[in-house]
């Protein structure tokens, strides 16, 4: 958020600067690949995003939806972005003349706006890797002198087609449009190049109020797409309002169904947090593949979780004196098995199974008789009663 | 800890584990003998389940910090004190403990009406006024139901809403592993696996 917020501020003190180029705004999808590209200025709730823009289904349909940037360079330095980085100094001072040269004359010819990009995109080398994009951006940033804003255009540079820049531009405005549903009167063709950051479209107002609420409204259109791609069924949806809908019911839907869970963790058995660890113990019994030593090493790398009085929990827990060590060594087994949705009797490890076996058989299995007979009986009543609680939560809730 | 990765699953698993054994250790100490009530044991769960997902997904997250800001509000221990010192420090803690109260008194998901009656149709314009008042009563919802996002502005909201989604999918996987794992029938020998 916080490097987003420069890129905005350094777009609005670069139109000051330079008033008579126009302005535009890239589209959000070089945003999102500068998300999944870049490193920097990505906080935590970042992160999730790079996550998702990173991954290469999303980045393959970025590219798809804002190819618009290819044909802008095609006639100027166009084997920059194509060219390895040791050879092309050279070739990126004289590309970026002949770009700097035609891109007045084209930013005259067209006066709609496309986010100007770095010279290289008309290269088919859409596969270009990011650490590469934000190689060669450097040279670029020295003659933009920008920071932010340019690894956004850089990495929309990445794109396999070069043709299409007129067409996918409309394409990708229009996709754009769509979503906002707002009064966004942009028009979808766009120049061929420019080379300062951001475009005005056409018939928009260019100063930097505008232009940073278009920055802002490029971003939220880009979450609003990762959401709809996260959100099941709001695909069918388009506008902000109802996707926003889809959006609650889906966040709502997920914290009744943590409310049901949790009810059904408290119904399962009545003496949950006693029998835990027995039960735990006794499913685990066979299969004990940690040491204890791991287990602790987990512990502690928890973090975050107050939990140094483990020992004395668990002793006055367990009336029968079974040490910690032996005690969360099967929990965090179960945890493993668990998560691998698998029991596996691991008769690898036999000779220690009949070490624990031997050890652990009369205590636990006395224990264990008894909480099962318990359980059970309670257990009976438990489903009679969960079975009414259910049906009172759905009323409740439906 | 990204929200999206494996590893988030099963660290949520295994701070609600040791949340749970921990809750049922405390209580047993308390020497009140086992909870009676089952509303007691099922807001005992959520708490544990909501301080698992909280500390696993750590500070980072706005949402995050502001869930545990509520759940130390709730609980007199300072259960995620570490949490609530992370909050403090990144967020204004005065801003969650306010809120916090009030979510912590509603906690109960309220969904208000969200159809907006239209002044005038006629112009593309009161059209535009309308979407743009619909999407501001959605974002007001939106707010209420994360935690933390009432100070935010909308395009923070939605990063929030992204992370907080994917978060409670794996807070829901993890529990559901546990519910099996505790619903699995359990054979004297105990040398068959359940499934």
């Amino acid at each position: 958020m916080e490097g987003r917020a420069g890129g905005g501020d350094y777009i609005t003190s670069l139109l000051s600067s330079s008033p008579r180029l126009d302005f535009g705004v890239l589209g959000a999808v070089p945003a999102a690949m500068l998300d999944g590209a870049a490193a920097s200025g990505g906080d935590g709730g970042e992160d999730c995003l790079e996550r998702f823009c990173g991954d290469p289904g999303f980045a393959e349909r970025a590219a798809r939806l804002s190819s618009f940037s290819g044909h802008r360079f095609a006639a100027a330095a166009t084997g920059l972005f194509g060219l390895p980085p040791p050879a092309s100094n050279g070739e990126f001072a004289g590309s970026r003349e002949a770009s700097s040269v035609s891109d007045p004359a084209s930013a005259m010819r067209d006066a709609n706006a496309k986010k100007r990009k770095a010279p290289a995109a008309a290269k088919g080398k859409g596969k270009e890797s990011s650490a590469q994009a934000g190689e060669q951006k450097d040279p670029d940033a020295k003659r933009c002198k920008t920071d932010g804003a340019e690894r956004k255009k850089e990495e929309g540079d990445v794109k396999p087609k070069s043709e299409q820049a007129g067409s996918d531009s409309s394409v990708e405005d229009g996709g754009q449009q769509k979503p906002s549903g707002k009064g966004r009167n942009a028009k979808p063709v766009e120049p061929p190049k420019d080379y300062v950051h951001v475009r005005a479209r056409r018939g928009q107002a260019t100063d930097s109020h505008s232009l940073a609420e278009r920055v802002r409204r490029e971003r939220i259109s880009q979450r609003m797409k990762v959401l709809q791609d996260l959100v099941p069924g709001c695909n069918k949806v388009i506008g902000k309002a109802l996707m926003l809908d889809e959006i609650i019911n889906y966040v709502q839907s997920l914290q009744r169904q943590v409310e049901f869970l949790s009810m059904k963790l408290a119904t399962v058995n009545p003496l949950d947090f006693s029998n835990l660890p027995t039960l735990l113990q006794k499913d685990m019994f066979q299969a004990c593949g940690p040491s204890s030593s791991s287990v602790f090493s987990l512990e502690s790398s928890s973090s975050g979780f107050p939990f140094s009085d483990q020992g004395d929990v668990f002793q006055s827990f367990v009336p029968n004196g079974l040490e910690n060590q032996c005690g969360l060594n099967p929990l965090d087994l179960a945890l493993s098995q668990a998560t691998n949705a698998q029991y596996a009797f691991q008769d690898g490890t036999a000779s220690t199974n009949l070490q624990q076996r031997n050890f652990w058989e009369e205590d636990l299995q006395s224990v264990f008789h008894i909480d099962n007979g318990q359980s059970q009986e309670n257990g009976v009543s438990a489903q009679s009663f969960h079975g009414q609680l259910q049906a009172g939560h759905m009323k409740m809730e439906f | 800890m990204p929200a999206g990765s494996k590893k988030f699953r099963h660290a949520i698993l295994k701070n609600l584990l040791l949340g749970l054994i921990r809750k049922g250790g405390a209580a047993a100490a308390a020497s009140r003998g086992m909870m009676m009530s089952f509303h007691e044991r099922r807001s005992a769960i959520r708490h544990a389940a909501d301080a698992a997902l909280a500390t696993a997904r750590g500070a980072a997250p706005r949402w995050s910090r502001s869930l545990a800001a509520e759940l130390s509000q709730d609980r007199r221990s300072g259960r995620d004190a570490h949490l609530l010192r992370s909050a403090k420090s990144a967020a204004s803690s005065s801003e969650c403990r306010s809120q916090s109260k009030m979510t912590c008194s509603s906690k109960r998901i309220p969904r208000r009406t969200l159809r907006a009656r239209p002044k005038s149709k006629a112009t593309a314009k009161a059209a535009g006024v309308l979407a743009r008042v619909m999407v501001r009563k959605r974002a007001r919802a939106l707010r209420e139901i994360v935690p933390g996002g009432r100070g935010t502005d909308e395009c923070t909201l939605l990063g929030e809403t992204l992370d907080y989604a994917v978060s409670l999918k794996a807070q829901i996987e993890a529990m559901q592993l546990l519910l099996r794992t505790l619903q699995a029938p359990k054979n004297p020998s105990g040398k068959s696996s359940p499934y």
